[in-house]
């Protein structure tokens, strides 16, 4: 939402969060190398960086899968979720450091291409102890490649919104190779139990959160609301929404934001322009509805984003009956105008 | 096995290299066509989607010919 693009919309809190991030990759590096030179006095600098960029860019995959499924259960993760892009393309340079340096020590000494050795030199696909690993994190390292270098609003909008989250979700798939390659490489040599329990308790915590935060999702998509008449159905209460707040509804396969505001109550679709964030849990800001992802605006009357920006919502008609709220969902054009219901006091 | 990953290879290079020429003429002419709110924006800004202009080109140029 701008109205041209830059290199990084950089603000306060984005500064901070990336300062943050890296003083704690690097002090990570530096009490990582104090540890290896203590306990393997005789380790080269490149194994040191292969072992520090795996762990660091595993752990830093862990964060970004779970901060999605946190914020759908606790508003207080949002801020995480609203700097997310820069942790994504922060672990990808960190594992391509790891896929730069691994390939190197491992693929270019001999006389064959290092990308062809990396899929030629070791073939036992049938064996879990010498598992060609190495290709699974190849994979991932290009899906990764792909989700960094499309991590700009221009890549949002150009690759269309449904293509650019269908890409991103890739990263499911990527973290599936990353455990397969964990598993199968460093844990074949690596062998104490401790290493398999921080595997799978890290996959266990990224499942059970996904799992929880689709429960609680599922819950609110499954309500079903009674239709009265003129095909108004009833929703909730007014009392069920606090002021300037939002709330989330699915009636026949519409998914509705409705929101309370000034003594006025409207409705717009929930999903948000930029990254279909949900628009119903984000709340009234500056008079507009304000996504909790990336505080894409719009006005709560016409679903329009405030001038110059050009993103609109499709908006429903809202009727109030004594303290009940009511909504029509059949959507109306992006950007119409509709009068807000009053609350009479 | 070695041949096809040869051959590959040799295709992605040549893929990219189209990128790269694409883009020159993409930046020169396309990209205000393209996307509208790009007019005005930063060297910065043109420098970070390099590598995905390069990658995504045959989306950029369909929708450049679309305009």
């Amino acid at each position: 939402m701008s109205l041209n693009y830059t290199a990084v919309g950089w603000n306060k809190q984005k500064k901070q969060y990336v300062k943050i991030l890296w003083l704690g990759i690097l002090a990570f590096l530096i009490v990582f190398a104090a540890l290896q030179f203590l306990l393997h006095p005789n380790i080269s600098v490149e194994t040191l960086i292969i072992r520090w960029s795996a762990i660091t860019a595993f752990i830093l995959l862990h964060i970004i899968l779970v901060i999605g499924p946190l914020c759908r259960l606790n508003d207080r993760y949002l801020p995480l979720l609203y700097n997310r892009r820069h942790l994504g393309v922060s672990m990808f340079l960190i594992a391509a450091i790891h896929g730069v340096f691994g390939t190197i020590q491992f693929h270019a000494l001999g006389d064959v291409n290092p990308i062809v050795s990396i899929f030629t030199s070791n073939q036992n696909y049938l064996e879990i102890s010498n598992f060609p690993f190495q290709i699974l994190g190849f994979c991932a390292l290009i899906i990764f490649f792909l989700m960094a270098i499309s991590s700009h609003d221009f890549w949002l909008k150009n690759l269309s919104p449904k293509f650019w989250k269908a890409m991103h979700m890739l990263v499911y798939v990527a973290y599936g190779l990353i455990i397969l390659h964990v598993a199968t490489g460093a844990l074949q040599y690596e062998t104490h139990l401790i290493y398999w329990i921080i595997l799978i308790a890290g996959f266990l915590l990224v499942a059970s959160l996904h799992i929880v935060s689709g429960i609680k999702e599922r819950g609110n998509l499954r309500k079903t609301y009674q239709l009265q008449e003129e095909g108004f159905y009833e929703v909730c209460s007014l009392s069920d929404l606090e002021e300037n707040c939002g709330k989330s509804v699915f009636i026949n396969a519409e998914n509705i934001a409705i929101f309370k505001y000034n003594g006025k109550v409207s409705a717009v679709n929930n999903i948000c322009k930029h990254q279909m964030g949900p628009i119903g849990e984000g709340k009234i800001i500056d008079d507009c509805i304000t996504c909790p992802w990336h505080g894409y605006q719009y006005m709560p009357e016409n679903g329009q984003s405030p001038p110059p920006f050009k993103e609109e919502l499709s908006t429903y008609n809202v009727r109030l009956l004594k303290d009940k709220i009511w909504v029509n969902p059949s959507p109306l054009p992006e950007g119409t105008l509709v009068k807000a219901a009053k609350i009479d006091i | 096995m070695e041949q096809i990953i040869q051959i590959a290879i040799y295709l992605d290079l040549g893929y990219l290299i189209l990128g790269i020429v694409f883009s020159i003429f993409f930046y020169r002419k396309g990209i205000e066509k393209v996307d509208e709110v790009t007019i005005g924006s930063t060297r910065g800004f043109k420098l970070i989607v390099f590598p995905g202009v390069v990658v995504f080109w045959p989306f950029l140029l369909y929708k450049w010919m679309k305009t």
